[in-house]
């Protein structure tokens, strides 16, 4: 018997997925404690990090290290185009800000849509030609792009404030900006994948020589789903600047896109699902961790609270999880109703529940 | 005389070595070309050099009259030829209807229809449907429908020669170019390609140039063959010509190939 469900019933349930998330939010956002509501605006914007790393790591197959560069550019240009103007001539003491920034300010939402068309600006500036070029050794290329983009915000001091970064960013990134744009980023990149695009996108990460001779220009494809991917790193950071309220250079390091690759890989890497549960679970895990960095006892040892304790400790467990799980969670497989059906009935057969 | 390809005095290195050395050919319209020679004589690469995948060093290809010497594959394949791969190389991490599908995707012709499928307008919608259509009748016409939904990787080793070529069908193209097609099957198999490969041209209206070891497949489907040795056309005729060719007989000398 093939097991599957209609069209219209997942439609419905995910429809009703989606009210009862949207009514959780509403709620935590009424009621829930200010560090809660932190947490879960991480999670969203951690969410929209991972997926769009996803679409380009996993789902294209380009090895990509350059995210915390793009993530770095949002966050850059919407609090440039954010900051009230007068807040802007108190932060830039060294040097003053240049035009246009230092006499524009936006609303959030254009600023956001800025941060990540210019993302998406650099994106293509620096996939067009390391793809044509170099190929394979894209990552070597987005690293370096990385590391450039925050060694350059390290010394323009005119445009970024240097090392002193920008304080005082408006706290305009809520739940609902959050978790909207998650929505959206979720709802592109899996209508992209789930279509005869996402198809040629994996046909190039299975076998690029293959998928040129099927006639997909595999360049255009790869450059277009880097760029892509950018455009939501960008978003992204727009939404975290301004959730922290305070960038500068150290916040966009290595170890950021590394964050990054550790929550797709946990999920799974090429799965959509699998980096939203992905980013979920570390964000959660990583507060949970947080108890390490305060001194605590157990039987009769003290331990004294170190900080930073929590990366080693997480980084031990996805070391572990890797090595016997190594596809992640969900390998490359997407949740679908389908799939929980699948689970669902089977067990219940198991118990004996469901007869046929 | 319809002539579908002209390799016009084609040349290919690496490095010092000569691959593909001036080579010379045409292909009549809805001919069964074989192209045979030992081991290294430089026919996958001449392929290669058709297909796009290298550009040739010296010489041109000319596809029905149209000079396509340095056009990329994907644009080659866009021009009506399809091939399979000497080591099978298919999308081994996604389904078999969906190997055939990925080569529906040419038919998304600008990239209007990106912002389409990710809208997913109603002309996306029935472009899907119709690729997905396709796909299950060229897996109907192979004997691979059974198989849709499973992993490519997951097949035994002759049907994934089959999906190899069904995916390559599915590029709707005018020319069909096998590289050893029938590497790795038993007798059983060969001789079912065999029929198979008279009848998809039959079927297709294609014009087929095929690379094969087993010299069975050779003399028993085509009617022209081609030899290479280091990279030179050495002899050329039909299966008889061939087999009583004594310069033929001296490039196997030495191989276990009996002709
Ligand atoms: N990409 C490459 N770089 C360097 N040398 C190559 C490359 N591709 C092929 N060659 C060399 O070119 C020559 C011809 O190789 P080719 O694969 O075309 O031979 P073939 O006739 O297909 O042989 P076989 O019957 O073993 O498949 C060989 O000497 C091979 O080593
Ligand atoms: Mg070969």
């Amino acid at each position: 018997m093939e097991k599957s469900l209609s069209n219209s019933l997942k439609f419905i349930l995910t429809l009703a997925l989606i009210v009862v998330i949207g009514f959780l939010l509403f709620l935590a956002n009424k009621r829930a404690s200010e560090y809660v509501i932190l947490i879960l605006n991480l999670m969203a914007i951690n969410m929209i990090f991972a997926v769009s790393l996803t679409l380009i790591n996993g789902i294209t197959g380009i090895f990509s290290l350059g995210h915390a560069g793009f993530i770095a550019i949002g966050a850059y240009v919407s609090t440039l185009l954010t900051l009230p103007v007068a807040q802007k001539e108190m932060t830039f003491l060294i040097k003053p800000l240049i035009y246009p920034f230092n006499q524009i300010q936006m609303p959030f939402l254009p600023a956001t849509l800025i941060a990540g068309l210019v993302a998406a600006g650099f994106g293509y500036v620096v996939a067009a030609p390391s793809l044509r070029l170099i190929g394979d050794y894209l990552a070597i290329a987005t690293l370096g792009l990385g590391e450039t983009i925050r060694i350059i915000a390290n010394n323009a001091w005119s445009i970024t404030n240097g090392a002193l970064g920008l304080k005082a960013i408006p706290p305009y990134t809520n739940i609902y900006w959050s978790w909207g744009w998650a929505f959206v980023t979720v709802l592109v990149i899996a209508s992209l994948v789930k279509s005869s695009y996402g198809r040629a996108l994996k046909a190039i990460r299975e076998d690029p020589i293959a998928a040129k001779a099927m006639g997909i220009n595999v360049f255009s494809h790869q450059v277009v789903s880097f760029v892509l991917g950018s455009f939501f790193a960008g978003v992204g950071g727009a939404l975290w600047a301004h959730l922290i309220t305070t960038i500068d250079p150290k916040s966009f390091a290595f170890s950021k896109t590394f964050e990054i690759l550790i929550m797709a890989v946990l999920g799974g890497l090429g799965s959509i699902s699998g980096a939203i549960i992905g980013a979920s679970i570390y964000t959660v895990g990583l507060e949970f961790l947080r108890v390490l960095e305060s001194p605590f006892k157990i039987w009769f040892i003290n331990f004294p609270g170190i900080p930073g304790m929590r990366m080693v400790v997480l980084s031990i467990m996805l070391i572990v999880l890797m090595l016997f799980w190594q596809r992640g969670i969900m390998g490359r497989d997407e949740l679908t109703w389908d799939l929980i059906y699948k689970l669902f009935t089977k067990s219940a057969r198991r118990r004996g529940v469901v007869d046929e | 005389m319809n002539e579908v390809l002209r390799i016009d005095s084609v040349t290919k290195r690496f490095g010092g070595l000569v691959a593909v050395d001036r080579f010379d050919g045409y292909v009549k319209q809805g001919e069964l070309l074989g192209l045979i020679g030992p081991n290294g004589a430089g026919k996958t690469t001449l392929f290669n050099v058709i297909t796009g995948m290298y550009a040739p060093d010296e010489g041109r290809i000319f596809f029905f009259g149209k000079d396509i010497s340095g056009f990329k594959p994907h644009e080659i394949t866009r021009f009506g030829i399809a091939r399979t791969f000497q080591n099978i190389r298919l999308f081994s991490d996604m389904s078999v209807l969906e190997n055939v599908m990925v080569s529906q995707h040419l038919k998304l012709r600008n990239w209007l229809w990106f912002f389409k499928c990710i809208a997913k307008t109603p002309d996306s919608i029935r472009m899907e449907r119709h690729m997905r259509e396709e796909a299950l009748k060229l897996l109907k016409r192979v004997g691979l429908e059974n198989f849709a939904n499973e992993k490519a990787s997951s097949l035994p080793y002759g049907l994934q020669r089959k999906l190899e070529i069904a995916r390559a069908l599915s590029t709707n193209p005018r020319m069909l170019l096998l590289d050893e097609p029938a590497a790795g099957m038993n007798p059983q198999e060969t001789f079912e390609l065999m029929g198979f490969i008279k009848q998809i041209r039959e079927d297709f209206k294609l014009t087929i140039m095929i690379i094969e070891h087993d010299m069975k497949v050779i003399m028993g489907i085509c009617e022209r063959i081609y030899v290479m040795d280091y990279g030179k056309l050495i002899a050329e005729g039909n299966p008889e010509q061939i087999q009583s060719n004594p310069l033929v007989i001296k490039a196997y000398l030495g191989e276990e190939v009996l002709l």
